[in-house]
Order: structure tokens, then C-alpha cells, then sequence
């Protein structure tokens, strides 16, 4: 049993129409549009401050912010009034760009919890603990985590860039639809971006989909991608191929604003 | 205005009892009872009892629980504390140990307090009438009652293999129970402290513990209630801790319709020290309390106390805990951690630490915090998938399961975390995530 229908595969897989939020009285959304096809890597890039994660959150149902108006759809079906949970299971999966620490709560249970609802929602068997864990320490070793991860409480005293394979983990175990990885990079030495792009391609698929939310160029020399996004002022404000996000590295962003403003 | 709590005329009526005492005893209880007859229970205005109203004392039968109250359930230990504890149950008809000739022959001596009151004077079980002023009036109350409970001792050097596991039996109406406890230079023990009571009718328990540890003895000191709502529970526990000697308590007030702890360790000796922990968890409508004295008087002491409370529904908390540094305890480091969670709006947690320092030579340091779930941590949780209310359980969860790390026994340990699932909702759903 399926908790809701198939949607239909003509969809793109997201598709943001004139989306416009804010958290409290400030607006951090000002109509913004994104269509995201299946199969496909799109990178959002754009100066510090211009809504790059303010996007990633509400994509994820973060319940502080407020949709003031547009429509979200994933797989053709209206995201909005999803909690966030329901989100998750339906195949969304946002990497936090500050994953927290969740002293007292166990690193793997919350994995296994986590792949166990999305696997009920979807009308399958819940994994049992050596299922589990042979899929999980699989993951590991792709992510060369060592065991000692698996006693370890939700991030509790990771290193930056420990938090960020362990969201990667996380996002190998669950094998998304679409995964928003935001800012994944920051804070990563190039051994641990190597890593952690070689994880991310691991999932490279023609049935999923990646938005890379980032700063810099550098993720995007290790995770090629489709489309690259310019994000300013709550609005995406260009777009293009993997030259665009070569050419910022090379320009910065104020001509893009410029250009915007014309 | 409030006015002082007079004990009932059902508990005056005591004045004759209990049968067995010696002459002695009854002289001592009879003085005891005739002050609190004139000084009556400490008012919300009485330092100590701000948070914790013994107005809810009012319309109980405060006479001590006939023997014949007593349920005839079967005893096991084993559950809680582990296979081979030593076990001595506490009742209205006195103390049994399960088995008194493995107890002596792990080096315990104890011995029934009723045994004392029939043959010796108060002072032989450690009893001294207790002061005037509000603060020892409860122990007053129960110096006029005293007649259960048991004399523990430890010689010099005596460490026994296994804990004792005392479990205090609620009938109906009130418990009395007194423990008095000597470990002597260089004895260990773990001490676990049960208190049980019926699911049904009202139960008083007013226990008092008399620990004294002698120089390098160490004590690890567990107590925890499995209690019904209709109980309420008082402990007045005073701890003596001499030189180099550790004191550790783990408190657990999970279940009671109403608890108070007033803890008071004195840490004599130098190098002595204390290390409390508890969590206090109350819903619909019950309160916990805890009140710390702790007091540095020797040099180079140390204390540390770390208090979680959390409070659901209509639900009362408090940690009302004070750190004295005397003028001679040169070197003394004290910490306090008072974390305070709230899971309703109409839930009230107090929290009050205080330092009274008389010396400059002190390393002092307290925090206290009280709030509501961490939204960062509830929204990481839900975009896992993980449902609303499981997260919130989760995460109070992981609040409270905070404190049970340091418990001594694994098996207790365990039961502990249990528990407390099974003060959650959805606890179901926790269980499959914890387990």
C-alpha cells in the first residue's frame, strides 16, 4: 500500500513557481522560480545573504517560515502543506549546512528510524537491525567512516567536516529523490570534499535529483552539474550551464546584479 | 497569611505507640512529639519548603500503617538491581532481610531498627532529637515516629561483592522508615534505595537516612521511587563524608504524586567529596522536589551536582540547592548544573542555586537553564522523517536519559532508561528507537 497516489511522470520532479516567504516581518523569498528535472544536478549559487538557505529550509518544511505566496511541487503533487516528516519520506532530503548535535539521541538508531519510516510509507518491510546495519557500514566505507560512529550520539562532538560525511551517510542510506545539500563544502579540507563528492556521485542516478546550494566553485570541479543558478535578493536571477559557475569564480557576482538590475 | 500545619489530631493520638519500643524510646518520641505538637509543619514561608506546599499533607492519615496493611507481594530485587543483591525489605512490619547470613557474610552488619527500640536507648540507633527550627522539623515528625527501619554498618575496610538493595513497602496510611548507615575508613559499598507503593489509596512515606563515611570510604547511593500517584514521598537524608571519602548520589523521583528530597552533605574531611545527580520527572499534576545543602568544611573538597527536571501537564519542579564554603575550606571546587524542561504551558519548574562562599581560595561555578524543546534539534529530527511527537518524546528523552550515564549497575541502569520511556508518550514508538 502507498500512502499517496503516483504522480504523473510527465512532472518535473520540483517545481518552484513565484515563491515568496518571509520569517517574521522580513521577506527572505521575492518570487522565485526553479524547475528541477529528474536525473538532474543544478547548482545555486549566489552571494552570502541572498536566500540560498532560506530555500533549502523551506523546500525541507522548516515551520518558522511562512509561505506567503507561489506553490512548491514535487512530483506534481503541492509540498506546502506537508509536514516536514511526510516531506522526507516521500523522498526529499535536506543536508544541513550546521548539522546539530543531538546529545543522548544514538547516531544510528536515528538512521535506522529514519529509513525504517520511509520505508513503512512506502508499504515496505522495515529493515531489522543486521539488515540494517550490513546496508549502514556499507555506507560507511564509502563515506571511510570508521565503526565508532555507529555508538556515537546524533553529531555530538564531530568535526566539521565529520558532520558533513555524516550527512552524506545519511543521505546514501535514505537514497533520496531529491537532496538539497546545503553549503556541504564549507568547512571541508580537500580530502574530505574529495570524499564527500565521491559520495554524492555514488547517487548520481537518472531517477534522482541533486541541488548543490554553494558558495564556491571548488564541489562543483568534483560534482559536474546540469545547470548552475544565481541566486540574489530572494530571486534567482540567472541561470546557465557549468560555465556560468566558472565564470562567477572568475567575475565574483556583482555583474550578475548588475545585469539583474538593468 | 498562612499558618502553620498542625499535625492531625489522628496523628496525635500516636502518642502511645508503637507496643514494642523500650521505655526509652517512648520518653524520646513522646518529647519529640509534644514540640511538634507546638511548632507544627514549616509553611511555604519556612526556607526550604518555598516550592514544595505540605499543605498537600492535609486529609491524610498520617498514623503509621498497620502490619496487616501490608500486601503480601512477592519481593524481587533481581529486576532492578541485578542477580545477587542483597535485599532487605522495609515495611509497617518491620525490616527482613532476604537473606541476613549472606548479608554478614559479605561483611554488612545490619541490624532492625524495632530490635534497638525494643532493648536500647535512641542514642544506640544513632537517633539525636533534631532542632527547633523549620528547616529539621520533618525530622522532628519523624524522631516522634521513629520504630522502622534498619542500622546498617560497615567495619573498616569492608567492601562488599554485591549492592544492598533496600525496598521501602507503602501500606496505606504512613511510613516512617530510618536508615542509618556507617561505612568505616576504607569501605565501599553501592547502595540502592527503592521506595514501592500500591497503585491504590494514599500512602505517606517520610524516610530519613543518617549516612556517615568515614575517611576513604566510598559510597555510590541510588534512590528511586516506582510509586503511585497517591503517594507522596519525603526524604530528609543527611551525609557525612570524611577525609578523601567520595560520596554519589544518583536520585530518581519519577514516580510520587508528590516527592521532596532535602539532601545535606557536610564534607568534613579534607579531600572529601560529593557528586550528586538527579532527574526529577512530573506530569499531570505531581510535583517533585529537590533541596541541597551542601557544605564544604575542610579543605580541598569537592562537589559537583547536576539536577534535570522536567515538568509536563499542570506538572511542579524544583531545585532549590545551596553550596556553603566554610572559611577554612581552602581549595574546595563546587559545581551546579540545574537543567529544567518544560512541556506545557501551565508546567512550573523553579530553579534556585546559590553559592554562600566565606574563603577566596574556592573554584565555584552554577548554571541553570529552563526552556522548552530545542527547535533546531526537533526540525533535524523531522526532516529525517522521524514524526512530530516521536521527536519530542526522543528529545525529552534524551534529556533525562542524560543524567542515568553515571548510574553504578548496568541492570539499573537500564531499567532506569525504561522508566523513563515509559513516562513518555508514544512510548511504544521510543522503545523500537532506543532499543
Amino acid at each position: 500500500m502507498t500512502s499517496h497516489a503516483e504522480a504523473p511522470s510527465t512532472a518535473p520532479l520540483l517545481e518552484i513557481r513565484d515563491l515568496h516567504a518571509r520569517i517574521k516581518d522580513r521577506a527572505v523569498l521575492k518570487g522565485l522560480n526553479l524547475t528541477i528535472g529528474r536525473g538532474e544536478v543544478h547548482a545555486i549559487m549566489g552571494p552570502n545573504g541572498s536566500g540560498k538557505s532560506t530555500l533549502s529550509q523551506i523546500i525541507a518544511g522548516r515551520p518558522e517560515y511562512e509561505v506567503t505566496r507561489g506553490t512548491v511541487r514535487f512530483e506534481g503533487e503541492d509540498l506546502l502543506p506537508l509536514a516536514p516528516e511526510e516531506r522526507a519520506r516521500r523522498g526529499f532530503f535536506l543536508g544541513f549546512q550546521y548539522p546539530v548535535e543531538i546529545p543522548g539521541v544514538n547516531n544510528v538508531y536515528l538512521l535506522k528510524a529514519a529509513l525504517n519510516a520511509k520505508r513503512k510509507s512506502h508499504g515496505l518491510a522495515e529493515l531489522d537491525a543486521f539488515d540494517f546495519l550490513t546496508l549502514v557500514k556499507d555506507k560507511m566505507r564509502v563515506m571511510r567512516m570508521d565503526e565508532s560512529f555507529l555508538s556515537r550520539a546524533v553529531n555530538e562532538g564531530f568535526s566539521g567536516g565529520e558532520k558533513k560525511r555524516n550527512e552524506i551517510l545519511q543521505m546514501l542510506t535514505l537514497e533520496p529523490t531529491l537532496a538539497v545539500l546545503d553549503e556541504t563544502d564549507s568547512g571541508l579540507d580537500i580530502d574530505a570534499l574529495k570524499i564527500v563528492a565521491d559520495g554524492v556521485n555514488t547517487l548520481r542516478a537518472p531517477d534522482r535529483s541533486i541541488v548543490l546550494v554553494t558558495h564556491y566553485q571548488r564541489l562543483l570541479e568534483h560534482i559536474t552539474p546540469d545547470f548552475v543558478h544565481v541566486l540574489a535578493n530572494g530571486r534567482i536571477i540567472k541561470s546557465g550551464d557549468r560555465t556560468l559557475a566558472l565564470e562567477l569564480e572568475r567575475r565574483g557576482y556583482d555583474w550578475v546584479l548588475e545585469e539583474a538590475a538593468a | 497569611m498562612t499558618t502553620a500545619l498542625r499535625p492531625s489530631a489522628a496523628l496525635l493520638a500516636l502518642g502511645e505507640a508503637p507496643a514494642a519500643a523500650g521505655p526509652g524510646w517512648q520518653a524520646f518520641r513522646q518529647a519529640a512529639l509534644a514540640r511538634l505538637t507546638t511548632l507544627g509543619l514549616p509553611t511555604p514561608r519556612d526556607d526550604g519548603f518555598k516550592y514544595a506546599n505540605l499543605r498537600v499533607l492535609e486529609r491524610r492519615d498520617l498514623r503509621p500503617a498497620a502490619a496487616a496493611a501490608v500486601p503480601a507481594a512477592p519481593v524481587d530485587s533481581s529486576s532492578s538491581v541485578g542477580p545477587g543483591a542483597h535485599t532487605v525489605v522495609i515495611g509497617p512490619a518491620g525490616a527482613v532481610a532476604a537473606d541476613a547470613a549472606a548479608l554478614a557474610r559479605d561483611g554488612i552488619e545490619l541490624v532492625p531498627l524495632a530490635t534497638l527500640a525494643a532493648t536500647g536507648a535512641p542514642e544506640s540507633a544513632g537517633l539525636v532529637m533534631p532542632g527547633d527550627s523549620p528547616d529539621e522539623r520533618l525530622c522532628l515528625w519523624a524522631a516522634a515516629m521513629a520504630g522502622t527501619g534498619v542500622v546498617v554498618r560497615l567495619a573498616d575496610g569492608a567492601r562488599p561483592r554485591q549492592p544492598l538493595h533496600l525496598i521501602y513497602l507503602s501500606g496505606k496510611g504512613a511510613q516512617y522508615p530510618r536508615l542509618s548507615l556507617t561505612l568505616g575508613v576504607g569501605a565501599r559499598l553501592t547502595l540502592v534505595e527503592e521506595h514501592r507503593a500500591p497503585a491504590d489509596g494514599k500512602a505517606t512515606t517520610l524516610a530519613v537516612s543518617n549516612l556517615i563515611l568515614a575517611a576513604d570510604a566510598h559510597l555510590s547511593h541510588v534512590r528511586l521511587d516506582d510509586a503511585a500517584p497517591d503517594l507522596v514521598l519525603l526524604d530528609e537524608s543527611r551525609v557525612e563524608v570524611g577525609p578523601r571519602a567520595t560520596y554519589e548520589q544518583h536520585s530518581y523521583g519519577l514516580r510520587a504524586g508528590f516527592s521532596r528530597l532535602d539532601l545535606r552533605v557536610a564534607l568534613t574531611g579534607a579531600g572529601a567529596a560529593a557528586e550528586l545527580t538527579g532527574l526529577l520527572m512530573a506530569d499531570a499534576g505531581r510535583a517533585a522536589h529537590v533541596r541541597t545543602i551542601v557544605h564544604h568544611e575542610a579543605p580541598d573538597t569537592r562537589s559537583s551536582q547536576t539536577y534535570r527536571a522536567i515538568a509536563g501537564g499542570g506538572a511542579r519542579a524544583s531545585y532549590d540547592g545551596k553550596v556553603i564554603v566554610a572559611a577554612g575550606a581552602r581549595g574546595a571546587a563546587s559545581r551546579q548544573s540545574s537543567r529544567n524542561l518544560l512541556l506545557a504551558t501551565d508546567a512550573e519548574i523553579d530553579t534556585r542555586p546559590q553559592l554562600e562562599i566565606h574563603t577566596d581560595d574556592v573554584t565555584a561555578s552554577h548554571g541553570a537553564t529552563t526552556g522548552t524543546l530545542d527547535t533546531d534539534m526537533l526540525f533535524y529530527l523531522r526532516s529525517r522523517g522521524i514524526d512530530e511527537a516521536t521527536a519530542r518524546g526522543l528529545l525529552t528523552y534524551a534529556f533525562a536519559a542524560d543524567v542515568i550515564r553515571g548510574v553504578p549497575l548496568v541492570p539499573l541502569r537500564t531499567l532506569l532508561g525504561a522508566r523513563i520511556v515509559g513516562l513518555l508518550p508514544d512510548a511504544t514508538l521510543l522503545r523500537d528507537f532506543i532499543a
